[in-house]
């Protein structure tokens, strides 16, 4: 028989992660006076604005310039694709490799990710349970990685003036990128975990 | 009913969350418009030849600021040209008509400077010079080179119409006093083929330069204009000469400025241009005077005679001339023209290129105002004659080249010229008169001394070839240079009477005495004599060498009065006088000294130049006595005789043994001189020997000095003079008392008795035994003195046995002191005392020997004292 903290009458903190009794919905947590909520409120739906938005700020983050590196008056500006395609053309596949993982490969898989919790949630689907959660704590801790490229523009931004030397200056791409970063780390953070169970414990007819 | 029922409310309207995927779909879509807005028109352009295009990398440049890219290169359809996809910025959308124009510039570097410097890193690009009016259109034809420059900067821009470009192109400056003030921006062939059009900028500043009558002409290169009386060479600016350029210059500046575009001609050079300052000069009706003819200043052209017009009344001769503008200076209130007419004269043959020329006008600058109306003088004015100068009488065996009028130089300068010249009364010489002017005269001194300063003087010897030849005018008039002599007492006491006599020497070196007269080094130079038996190569001019430096000179070198020897007169620096004094040994240090022996070889010369010019290299060994001037030094004929100096002696042998040529003569073991040669005589019953006794040796040229042969000798006890097996006989020498003598008769022993050092003793004994010259003398069979000589006495009764005893053993020799032979083996048969040996060393056993005992408490022996040895 399984359970659920909700089905013994518990409910969690969400700040300070005190268990307290189900008690009506106004109830707030007797330690640190938050709201107590059964789950995290209207979390399907910011997951999916959230979400939504990140496909959204993805699209001009892949299509426009991230990064401009000059270099005696020589250089353009170039999207993350082509920095990878340079990156290979120089020979330095490791480093495509990375860059390529952190920019593009991760924050697809992140949004895929996502997607499949959701629909799981939605649809009350209820095989690979398991798989699903450890699914989602991998989105969840990869997701830091991909503000690789926007350090790396930040950085490089700030350190390589050398005037006509070399210079790099970030384009809108870095920021529409970020961007997209910043909304997938927050769907990620809105979502739910406990609503996967929900439904199959709902299946099973345990929810009171 | 229904009270515990849920109230099921369901909100229509979505959740204010989803705002955000629509305003992260307006930001995202507005990026991307923008991005994508600046993207521009595609157009094509065709190019030749897609060398120094690059897809994505080549751009489009409006004056500097990018305005497209290369996107994509194809080749065209028809395989001949090259299509090039150009991604133009919108803006440009508007200038994309038909008069649009694209052009590759790539890097150019030419004489005239460097064009594109900057497309040598970035790669070449592509230059757009947008279009005002016209059709829009999306596919353009690339220029070949870059249009002319838009007209559209302030400045003038004037047209310049030649008949040939002559090396002005696009980027030649325009120079206007050599300043630059513009440049010409095109140059093309008009339309009809027969001109070429040069398209011409003039910077804003400089505009107002620019009139409607301006004269252009071309200054490009180097202008050589060579004909009879002249070359010309006209050059422009360096930058001018290797660019090329364009001068002009406006004659008359009240004329009305000239407009854009407009059209004037660029004449081919700088006469063509007519260019100058139009005077007024009026003639005398009858000049001949031509078109053409030049107007000259010093020599130097300033301008031409434009027009000749004669006035009415036929008495003037009314011309214009055109003056250089550079020479409007020139062009004063007070200056001077005259027809200058060509004259042929011997003293003035400088002039011919004037006959050949032809008349010329010559102006002679004046001051005051400036005036652009002359009158012309008559005649020439008299020419500047000398003013009242020195005069100079110079008397001379042949007048030379020197003629009226030849200059007087005084280390080369002019200051004074011959006036006449004549012969004497008796037709011996020719006397010259000459003129110092006023302000030299005081350069004129009663000793100075003239020479003939006409021609090339060349003097060749090994230290090169000296050219001298005064000034080149000189060289060809003939001319008269003197110089002054440092004053001696003597002569400053003498002061220049008027009409004083000099001679006039054909020559410097003759004038100078070789040099000697004005060589400063000279003048304070410490003078030596040397005397030599004969000169050799040695000349005026070779060096004194101490320790291979040149501390002197050879002044000259005189055969001696009676012919027997020469006198090298030399002087030496006073910077090294010190160096001299009597012990001072000088020889000649010409050519090379190769000595050769068994015990040495030795090969010597002086400097290379001395090996092959001669020279006096001196040592001076010792402080001696400081030398008066004039000091008279043997010059030996090498170092070697230098340092032994040698003293010719003779000493006659009796033939016998055999001595050799260079055999030394020794003195105690000492070589103090040389066996020069040898000679037969007497039948071959004796031989002469010259021998030369070094310096340390001159003692023994004495009365009384003995020489003999000193040959080795091989015995048992050892080898006598060992080095005499190798090297020969030498002579040993003893010296005597008595006057200096140069002859003597040697022998081939030893003196007997030889007065050496220590105790010299004369043993008498029956028998000689078996000693020899140096057996040794025992005393406790400690050698202490060895036997000198032996002779028979008088008698012939006895041995007289000369000893020697080293001076620190002569005390054991006592006047009672037994000596007695060791030599050999002595044995005492007796009959009842047996048989006795003695025997003392071995050595004496072979080489006998002597050997004594000493009796204490007796008087010490002196030399010369007779000892007796009773029995062998």
């Amino acid at each position: 028989m399984q359970h659920s903290a909700l089905t013994k009458g518990i409910i969690l903190c969400h700040r300070c992660e005190k268990p307290a009794p189900v008690a009506d919905d106004k109830s707030t947590c007797p330690r640190c006076g938050t709201r107590l909520h059964r789950r995290k409120p209207h979390s399907i739906a910011y997951t999916w604005s959230l979400l939504l938005a990140s496909i959204i700020m993805l699209v001009p983050a892949n299509l426009l310039p991230i990064m401009t590196f000059r270099s005696l008056g020589q250089g353009d500006p170039a999207t993350i694709m082509q920095g990878v395609m340079q990156l290979l053309e120089h020979g330095m596949l490791g480093i495509a490799f990375v860059v390529l993982a952190a920019s593009i490969i991760i924050p697809i898989l992140k949004i895929v990710g996502l997607i499949i919790l959701l629909l799981t949630v939605q649809f009350g689907w209820t095989t690979n349970m398991r798989q699903k959660m450890l699914m989602y704590h991998f989105v969840e801790w990869i997701g830091r990685w991909s503000m690789l490229d926007i350090f790396v523009v930040a950085i490089l931004a700030a350190i390589v003036q050398l005037g006509n030397l070399a210079s790099v200056t970030g384009n809108t791409g870095a920021t529409a990128f970020a961007a997209a970063v910043i909304f997938t780390m927050l769907a990620a953070n809105c979502f739910d975990t406990r609503l996967i169970w929900d439904k199959h414990l709902e299946q099973l007819e345990v929810f009171p | 009913m229904t009270d515990h029922d849920p109230i099921i409310t369901r909100r229509h309207l979505p959740s204010a969350i989803w705002f955000l995927p629509l305003l992260a779909a307006i930001i995202a879509g507005w990026l991307v418009y923008k991005n994508y807005d600046g993207k521009g028109i595609v157009i094509e352009v065709i190019f030749d030849s897609a060398a120094g295009l690059e897809a994505n990398k080549t751009k489009v440049f409006y004056r500097g600021l990018p305005t497209g890219v290369v996107k994509e290169l194809k080749i065209d359809n028809d395989l001949r040209r090259i299509k090039a996809l150009i991604e133009m910025v919108p803006q440009t959308e508007k200038t994309l008509t038909d008069q649009a124009q694209f052009w590759l510039v790539k890097p150019q570097v030419s004489l005239s400077g460097v064009r594109g410097l900057e497309t040598l890193l970035s790669g070449s690009y592509i230059s757009f010079q947008p279009g005002k009016k016209g059709q829009h259109k999306r596919s353009f034809e690339a220029l070949d080179q870059p249009p002319p420059p838009i007209k559209n900067a302030s400045g003038l821009y004037i047209t310049l119409t030649a008949d040939s470009a002559r090396s002005v192109y696009q980027g030649a400056k325009v120079y206007f006093r050599d300043i630059d003030v513009g440049e010409v921006l095109s140059h093309a062939l008009a339309a009809d083929g027969k001109k070429v059009l040069i398209e011409t900028y003039i910077e804003p500043r400089f505009t107002y330069l620019i009139k409607e009558n301006t004269r252009f002409w071309n200054a490009s290169g180097i202008k050589v204009k060579a004909d009879l009386p002249k070359i010309d060479i006209q050059i422009g600016s360096l930058a001018s000469i290797i660019a090329g350029g364009i001068h002009f210059s406006t004659p008359d500046e009240t004329a009305a400025p000239a407009s854009n575009s407009q059209i004037l001609p660029l004449y081919d050079d700088y006469e063509a241009a007519q260019d100058g300052i139009e005077i007024q000069l009026r003639f005398p009706g009858a000049t001949e005077l031509r078109e053409g003819a030049n107007v000259l200043s010093r020599g130097i052209q300033i301008g031409r005679v434009k027009q000749v017009t004669l006035t009415d009344d036929f008495k003037h001769l009314d011309s214009i001339l055109l003056i250089d503008p550079r020479a409007q200076d020139l062009l004063k209130e007070g200056s001077r023209f005259w027809l200058q007419k060509p004259e042929l004269s011997l003293e003035h043959l400088d002039q011919l290129g004037a006959l050949l020329r032809g008349s010329h006008i010559e102006v002679e600058p004046g001051q005051g105002s400036a005036q652009r109306s002359f009158t012309a003088l008559q005649i020439a004015p008299a020419k500047r004659q000398l003013s009242q100068g020195k005069a100079v009488e110079l008397r001379t065996d042949q007048l030379g080249s020197i003629s009226k009028g030849s200059p007087v130089l005084y280390r080369q300068l002019p200051v004074g010229e011959v006036i006449n010249y004549e012969l004497d009364a008796k037709g011996e010489q020719v006397i010259i008169h000459a003129a110092i002017e006023q302000r030299y005269s005081h350069l004129l001194q009663s000793n100075s001394r003239f020479w003939n300063a006409s021609g090339i003087d060349l003097t060749a010897n090994i230290d090169g070839i000296e050219l001298r030849t005064e000034s080149a005018a000189a060289l060809f008039r003939g001319g008269i240079a003197f110089f002054n002599p440092p004053q001696t007492k003597k002569a400053a006491t003498k002061a220049i009477t008027k009409g004083t006599v000099y001679s006039l020497y054909s020559d410097y070196h003759q004038a100078s005495q070789q040099g000697a007269l004005t060589d400063q080094r000279f003048q304070n130079a410490f003078k030596i004599r040397l005397h030599s038996l004969e000169s050799g190569s040695l000349t005026a001019g070779d060096p004194i060498l101490y320790k291979q430096i040149t501390v002197g000179e050879i002044a000259q070198t005189v055969l001696n009065k009676d012919g027997k020897g020469v006198t090298v007169y030399a002087f030496i620096d006073p910077a090294y006088s010190h160096l001299i004094n009597e012990g001072s040994r000088f020889w000649n240090a010409s050519g090379i000294k190769a000595d050769f022996s068994l015990q040495k070889l030795s090969i010597r010369s002086e400097s290379i130049k001395t090996l092959i010019s001669g020279g006096i290299a001196f040592e001076t060994d010792y402080p001696g006595a400081t030398i008066k001037p004039n000091h008279l030094f043997t010059l030996y004929q090498d170092r070697t005789s230098s340092q032994q100096q040698p003293l010719g002696i003779q000493v006659t042998f009796p033939a016998g043994k055999n001595i050799q040529p260079n055999s030394d003569v020794r003195y105690k073991g000492q070589t103090v001189g040389q066996v020069m040669d040898v000679a037969v005589i007497h039948d071959g019953e004796a031989l002469r020997v010259n021998i030369d006794l070094f310096r340390d040796g001159h003692f023994l040229a004495r009365k009384n000095s003995l020489f003999w042969v000193v040959a080795p000798a091989i015995r048992l006890s050892g080898i006598e003079h060992p080095s005499g097996i190798l090297t020969g006989n030498y002579i040993e020498a003893l010296s005597g008392e008595g006057p200096a003598t140069f002859s003597f008769s040697g022998s081939h022993k030893a003196p007997i008795f030889q007065n050496q050092t220590g105790l010299n003793l004369i043993i008498r004994a029956p028998t000689l035994g078996s000693l020899f010259n140096g057996s040794p003398l025992f005393y406790r069979q400690v050698p202490v003195g060895s036997v000198t000589g032996y002779d028979l006495t008088n008698n012939g009764n006895s041995v007289e046995i000369y000893v020697n005893i080293k001076p620190e053993y002569a005390l054991f020799v006592r006047s009672n002191s037994q000596f007695r032979n060791v030599s050999g083996v002595k044995m005492d048969i007796s009959l009842f005392g047996g048989i006795n040996v003695k025997a003392d060393s071995l050595e004496t056993i072979i080489g006998g020997g002597l050997s004594f005992t000493s009796p204490a408490d007796s008087a010490a022996a002196k030399s010369g004292d007779i000892f007796n040895i009773d029995e062998m």
